[in-house]
């Protein structure tokens, strides 16, 4: 299954994918072909039966949407060392703020 | 001794400020300045052998990034492992390496597409903001810091031209006075224009380059907009912001500044800032407090040694005061009229004449004397310099005044009110009551006048539009 689903505009496969990195990003820091592979997954498992396999373009929006993600400060990118001696970029949720006192009381 | 309070907390915020521009600044530069091939660059992971479509869609890919060096090679880098991984993976599922490379490019897209959606996703509003604010910061402390740099190179090049006037001095080789400054204050203000004008090329490649850095943008690309930027606010305030002494050579080096401020934003403005050392910056900061606390305890323990003038004794005739006219005939002017001045009310640079009939030592109402005389008018001219030796007087070199201002009797006295520190070439001047009698010619009225000097005092928009 494609994971892009409107390839007319940028606008929004952008923002479906941003949506989507969100969804499949958990807490542990993940490189950019280990977050695709995360959201493959999670598409195979919300359309069952539908097809696994990747298309020309799926890959697309996943470094645009990460990059424009760490942009707005949603997401946090570090590099870490990977077995080979090189570097990988990995990306990881940034944790919101906590909360003001006074913010928590009126809650 | 006095000491205001507000001054340390002051001093210590605006210190504050200065080092975290330059910790901005620095980091900036670490991101502007490191190319893929810099040591500390993320290593691109190779995909051993068979580089060539890669790198060509990478290379087309970096072609539409338009992002500061670091960030172009982060990308690269990590689009680099991620078709490493892809390659990989494709070649473990039984692809040759040539389909499995042909896979994993068709996946991420056509290459320039790709770059300029991470390039848009890069350079958002926010960072565009950030960029512009902490341009703003940088210019500052590159303003302070060049302000700083500047007046030692400035002072150090004066020191030097010195040195060397004195020399050919001596060797008996005397250089004419390009600057004309008789009291030796436009060399001050042409020192604190050339300082500001490093100043200025300092602020708005420091804004450059930072405002490039943050919003992640190319230093070519933000340019335009910060030369702009400078080139205005330094050409204003260059213009009408810089209040004081002004002569040719001092407008001359004041409009040097927003000239610098555009040229700072363009020229090699894609070459890393230079690099102080350390200890270069700290003993600049020392002696820019030291020198003038120790050149202020130098010249307060001298005392004022002004004053000690001799009064010569002169003639007249040693005024060639008859090069304006004749003295009145004493059937005429039977008593004495005494001219004097005194400056102005505030800070305008003018000058009030003030012409008075004087019998021994009482003043007599001057109305009754002019019964005799008409068209009286004060004459402004040009006269020896104050600092060449002897009485002074008219320099006879011209033939007319250069500024004639009708004498306004008020009270017992006449009046007028010249504005010398708003002519340009005003410099020693000699004032004196003429006035026509009545056989048609005209006298002077007072037998000394009264002279001074003036220096031009304005903005370098008032000189250049002041009259000759």
């Amino acid at each position: 299954m494609s994971l892009i689903h409107s390839r007319g505009g940028s606008a929004m496969p952008l923002a479906n994918e941003r949506r989507r990195v969100l969804e499949a990003l958990g807490d542990e820091a993940m490189t950019g072909p280990a977050v695709f592979r995360r959201m493959r997954e999670r598409s195979i498992g919300d359309a069952t039966g539908v097809g696994d396999g990747v298309q020309a373009g799926d890959q697309a929006f996943l470094y645009p949407a990460l990059h424009s993600l760490e942009a707005d400060r949603r997401l946090q990118a570090t590099w870490l060392p990977d077995a080979g001696g090189g570097s990988r970029r990995a990306y990881r949720r940034r944790r919101p703020l906590p909360s003001l006192p006074c913010a928590m009381r009126r809650s | 001794m006095t000491v205001d309070l507000l001054a340390i907390p002051l001093s210590c915020g605006f210190f504050a400020l200065v080092v975290a521009a330059v910790l901005l600044v620095r980091r900036s530069e670490r991101r502007l300045g490191r190319g893929p091939g810099a040591p500390s660059a993320p290593r691109m992971p190779g995909p051993d052998g068979g580089t060539d479509p890669i790198a060509a869609y990478l290379d087309r890919m970096s072609g539409e990034l338009a992002l500061p060096a670091a960030d172009v090679a982060e990308v690269r880098a990590e689009l680099a492992g991620h078709l490493a991984d892809s390659i990989a993976s494709l070649e473990a599922e039984g692809l040759d390496r040539e389909t499995a490379i042909r896979e994993a490019l068709g996946r991420l897209g056509p290459a320039v597409e790709l770059g300029r959606q991470i390039r848009a996703a890069h350079q958002s509003t926010r960072r565009l903001l950030a960029g512009a604010g902490g341009g703003v910061f940088a210019a500052g402390g590159g303003f302070v810091l060049g302000y700083i740099g500047g007046g030692f190179a400035v002072a150090a090049v004066a020191v030097g031209i010195a040195a060397l006037m004195a020399g050919l001095a001596a060797a008996g080789l005397h250089l004419p006075d390009l600057l004309q400054d008789p009291h030796g204050i436009g060399g001050n203000s042409i020192l604190i224009g050339l300082t500001t004008t490093i100043a200025a090329w300092a602020a708005t490649r420091y804004a450059v380059r930072t405002s490039a850095s943050v919003s992640h943008r190319t230093p070519h690309s933000v340019a335009v907009v910060w030369a702009a930027a400078g080139g205005l606010g330094f050409g204003w305030w260059a213009l009408f912001g810089l209040h004081g002494y002004q002569s040719w050579s001092t407008v001359a080096a004041e409009l040097c500044i927003p000239v610098a401020a555009v040229a700072g934003a363009f020229v090699r403005i894609e070459r890393p800032l230079p690099h102080s050392p350390r200890w270069a910056v700290v003993v600049g900061l020392i002696a820019f407090i030291v020198v003038p606390l120790v050149l202020f305890a130098a010249v307060g323990s001298s005392g004022s040694g002004s004053g000690s003038g001799q009064a010569a004794s002169f003639q007249a005739s040693d005024l060639h005061l008859d090069t304006v006219a004749p003295m009145a005939p004493a059937q005429w002017l039977p008593d004495q009229i005494m001219t004097s001045g005194a400056d102005a009310d505030g800070a305008s640079g003018a000058t009030v004449i003030n012409a008075q009939r004087i019998s021994g030592q009482s003043t007599l109402p001057i109305a009754p004397l002019l019964s005799n005389w008409r068209d009286l008018r004060f004459e402004s001219w040009h006269a020896l310099p104050e600092d060449e030796p002897g009485p002074g007087g008219i320099d006879t070199h011209y033939t007319s005044p250069f500024a004639v201002q009708p004498a306004a009797l008020n009270g017992e006295s006449l009046d007028a009110t010249f504005d010398f520190g708003r002519l340009r070439d005003a410099g020693s001047w000699w004032v004196l009551l003429t006035a026509v009698g009545p056989d048609g010619h005209r006298y002077r009225l007072d037998e000394f006048g009264y002279g001074g000097s003036s220096d031009f005092s304005g903005s370098a928009w008032d000189w250049l539009m002041a009259p000759q």
